[in-house]
């Protein structure tokens, strides 16, 4: 059996930034997995993202979070971004790990499932929709207030289905 | 701030050479469950990714999509155990545990605008010294303000077998079909 799991692009931020963008994104995988280990420079708050530049009201999220008191869940329709997890606060990083199914084909809307954790904040699961049937060739991930910290890193794989 | 952008076609070389392809099948047509069988036992780990939408048209409720998972064609439900922490957007979060084989994770509804989405762990497959356990990461998105049309959920299951996993059927909780276009995907994973 062939090897896959495939690194296609990885950033890791020498200064601060408000965005991250991987573009020309190939189709020839199955499912793609983008691993970010981010800060914010300020704030811990949500991890942003858009797909293929598209700003409409194409996105929706159903959440579950715990934050070591109570569990919760919430949910979001037609919204013009999704929102995945946390960003982290200064110095502290969180791990969001992003699994963008079945990416390339153009019969199906896309649905994006990500876990993601900051230790000193909330754990979350998200499954986010985008009502496009487009095959995804680029992804912004932004964080909804301040910047990503320098250090802050990013990094997209290709995983290829068997035959 | 700047702005950080990189192309992604510069593929870069290196592949990770723990995780390998072993099987994927795209649905031409509706069936009522799907299968992996003849599973090799070179690795050390398994994982399921896959994506699928049911024909199943009630009107509410996330429980009707939900997944059972049977190892070896074990059928037998009381093998199996699960516990799920689930979030459906608007009611308090539920615990699931259950004497059944209901760890497989989710499909959506029929006519749903978004597709069940599954990443499964199945450990140490092929160790016949101990029961089998699971790790589902698994839910949906519908763009749908109605209660039970999303959901996110963690599920843990065992299957009290010692035996090496060979074979993996995937069929809805609800007497329904897997739609065209559901994909399956199968991986191992060295250790």
């Amino acid at each position: 059996m062939a090897a896959t799991y495939t690194p296609i692009a990885s950033i890791t931020l020498g200064a601060t930034a408000s965005s991250v963008t991987f573009s020309s994104i190939p189709s020839t995988y199955t499912d793609l997995v983008l691993v970010a280990s981010t800060t914010n420079t300020s704030a811990a708050g949500n991890n942003l993202m858009r797909l293929n530049s598209d700003t409409g009201s194409n996105y929706s999220r159903t959440r579950l979070t715990g934050n070591g008191t109570s569990a919760t869940t919430g949910r979001g329709t037609s919204e013009t971004t999704l929102y995945f997890g946390d960003t982290g606060n200064p110095s502290n990083f969180s791990t969001t790990i992003y699994h963008l199914m079945n990416y390339a084909n153009t019969t199906t809307n896309k649905t994006i499932l990500a876990r993601s954790g900051a230790g000193d904040v909330q754990v979350h699961l998200v499954t986010g929709l985008w009502r496009n049937t487009a095959a995804i060739n680029t992804i912004l991930l932004y964080p909804e207030s301040n910047n990503y910290s320098s250090g802050s890193t990013f990094n997209l794989y290709g995983i290829l289905a068997g035959s | 701030m700047p702005i950080f952008g990189i192309t992604a076609s510069s593929n870069m070389s290196t592949k990770l050479t723990d995780f390998f392809q072993i099987a994927t099948t795209t649905l031409g047509s509706a069936q009522s469950s799907f299968t992996f069988s003849s599973i090799p036992q070179d690795y050390t780990h398994l994982q399921i990714r896959f994506s699928c939408q049911s024909s199943d048209t009630a009107a509410s409720g996330f429980g009707n999509n939900r997944l059972n998972g049977y190892f070896n064609a074990d059928e037998t439900a009381t093998n199996y155990y699960n516990h799920a922490l689930v979030g459906n957007g608007d009611n308090p979060v539920t615990s699931e545990p259950e004497n059944t084989a209901k760890w497989a994770g989710n499909a959506t509804r029929n006519s749903s605008a978004g597709w069940g989405t599954n990443v499964i762990d199945i450990l140490d497959y092929t160790n016949t010294n101990k029961f089998k356990t699971t790790r589902c990461l698994t839910g949906f998105s519908n763009n749908d303000n109605t209660t039970g049309t999303g959901s996110a959920r963690l599920v843990s299951g065992l299957w009290k077998n010692t035996a090496a996993i060979t074979s993996i059927k995937i069929i809805p909780e609800a007497a329904v079909n897997f739609k065209q276009n559901s994909i399956f995907s199968l991986y191992g994973v060295k250790a």
